[in-house]
């Protein structure tokens, strides 16, 4: 069966970075290295601000128009795939593609409750100075209640993605490794002509964007 | 976008229970690191005490105070640094991250913190941070020496310093004070301009008035006490009246002061009929009048409503 690109260069890319890099912000600080704690999150800040840009104007599969459904058609979907009825081809399913704007908002709001909270000892996120001391206390609180619902989310975000591996025998990560996926069967010619992949200079451009929001915020 | 299935090896229902037996394994594990947890279970079960200090132990009175003072705000409920609070015996017990006794002398970790050079990156309380004193490291290390417990009293410690005395200044709410003389700052104002030196504050931390007629004496009339008693009566604690013109009439007026505690009635018009009806003042402490106005009658009424009775001979 024919083997065709279905992510480009920057989606995967930008995977792989986010799990380096949240991977790297709770080492950082379980090992009390909060100055490097606070680079790896405005890393993150970086990376999120990216990947909003890329499913505005990247490319097809990585476009939020092209993996966002109506809720009850992507729970429909969740039903018949556990089921084994139905196999999405091309793309986030329409399952992931909700589960990838919940783990955006919990890691958005992850580095936010970040930006406003301290540590005590004289290092501060970013924006705590814009809130009363209470409200950052609080903010710190949060972030550390939201990590663990992060971590719920990662989990299940696993026992999808090995579902895929295990179950349907659909390996998602060598496709987010390679780009590339053999289907099971073909495409139709529409399905295929609208695939597009955006030029790799825009990529440079939406990270040049992200990265230099991301610096602004940690100066 | 959609197609029929490719071949598959483990079936939808056996990964759902291999996935089901690990979070089953990662809840229990989660669980499990989180000592307070564990303990609320065994006590809601029944099987085991509430972990709680005695309140007259040796924990309570000597080493709580120091982890107060020095480790509390950031090792509470509110932000539990490292996931290690020490804002109780029971969470002390609990351990943090970590998860090492604390309640052990060999190898304690909070022991070896706290005795670290202040400068050091792992130093508690870390840089900057008030810091205990040698003689509070070593009431700690006194305490763990006989096994960290909650239920040794002071008694077991004849070895211990004697505890300090700890004088304590309450803070002030200046904010609430001015709010309160807010609510009569204009009439405060027009009386103290319209008869100089009589009305005052009780204090600077006070927004209750004195008004001490002295300077008036004899001008000091029925209807002067009325004008103050309008304008001022629930928040007038003091008032001294001796040897102003007041008669039994300001009597009606006396008692609509509400927070009055202190009354001087000496050389006055106010007569024996009438010095009954000041024991209903609710706040009323002390009553000080002519001797010829004072008889058993009125000293019994007055001690029974716990006011005291000052009897001051004229001549």
């Amino acid at each position: 069966m024919k083997k065709i690109k279905i992510w480009d260069a920057a989606t995967r890319i930008f995977h792989w970075a986010l799990v380096l890099n949240i991977f790297a912000a709770w080492y950082t600080i379980e090992n009390r290295l909060i100055e490097l704690h606070e680079i790896f999150g405005h890393c993150l800040i970086a990376l999120l601000v990216f990947r909003v840009l890329w499913g505005l104007i990247g490319s097809s599969t990585a476009r939020f128009s092209h993996f966002l459904v109506h809720p009850v058609a992507a729970l429909s979907y969740l039903k018949q795939s556990l089921r084994l009825q139905t196999h999405h081809q091309i793309g986030h399913n329409p399952a992931g593609g909700w589960m990838i704007i919940v783990m955006m908002l919990v890691i958005g709001f992850q580095l936010v409750s970040g930006l406003l909270s301290n540590n005590d000892l004289g290092l501060s996120g970013v924006l705590s100075d814009y809130v009363s001391k209470e409200m950052s206390d609080t903010f710190t609180q949060l972030h550390s209640i939201n990590f663990e619902i992060l971590v719920g989310i990662i989990w299940l975000h696993l026992v999808a993605v090995f579902f895929y591996v295990l179950v349907k025998k659909d390996n998602l990560i060598k496709t987010l490794l390679t780009g590339k996926k053999q289907l099971t069967k073909p495409l139709n010619q529409a399905a295929e002509s609208a695939l597009y992949f955006a030029p790799v200079r825009l990529g440079v451009i939406c990270l040049l964007v992200a990265c230099g929001f991301a610096y602004w915020l940690y100066q | 976008m959609t197609g029929k299935m490719p071949k598959q090896t483990i079936s939808p229902k056996r990964y759902f229970w291999l996935v089901g037996g690990l979070t089953l394994v990662w809840i229990g594990l989660y669980i499990q690191s989180k000592p307070t947890w564990v303990q609320n279970i065994k006590e809601q079960l029944g099987l085991s005490p509430v972990l709680v200090a005695n309140q007259d132990s040796f924990y309570n009175s000597r080493i709580d105070p120091i982890m107060e003072k020095y480790c509390a705000a950031c090792h509470d409920d509110n932000k539990a640094k490292g996931q290690l609070r020490l804002d109780s015996f029971r969470q002390l017990t609990f351990s943090g991250k970590s998860g090492a006794d604390l309640t052990l002398l060999d190898n304690n970790l909070l022991l070896e913190r706290m005795s670290l050079p202040a400068t050091d990156r792992l130093a508690m309380p870390p840089f900057g941070r008030e810091r205990h004193n040698d003689a509070e490291l070593a009431l700690i290390k006194l305490w763990l020496t006989k096994g960290g417990s909650g239920t040794l009293t002071e008694e077991d410690f004849p070895e211990a310093p004697a505890k300090a005395k700890v004088i304590k200044f309450y803070d002030i709410d200046w904010q609430k004070i001015d709010e309160q003389r807010l609510a009569y700052k204009t009439q405060v104002e027009k009386l103290q301009e319209q008869y100089p030196h009589v009305l005052h504050y009780q204090a600077r931390t006070s927004h209750l008035l004195v008004l001490d007629v002295f300077s008036m004496k004899s001008r000091f009339d029925d209807q002067v006490l009325e004008q103050f008693s309008q304008a001022l009566a629930p928040v007038i604690s003091e008032l001294n009246l001796a040897n102003s013109s007041i008669s039994s009439h300001a009597v009606e007026h006396l008692l609509t002061m509400t927070n009055l505690t202190k009354l001087h009635t000496q050389g006055t018009q106010i007569q024996k009929s009438d010095v009954s009806q000041l024991a209903k003042l609710p706040t009323l402490e002390t009553l000080v009048l002519d001797q010829a106005l004072v008889d058993e009658d009125i000293e019994a009424l007055f001690a029974q409503q716990g006011i005291a009775l000052i009897a001051v001979k004229q001549g």
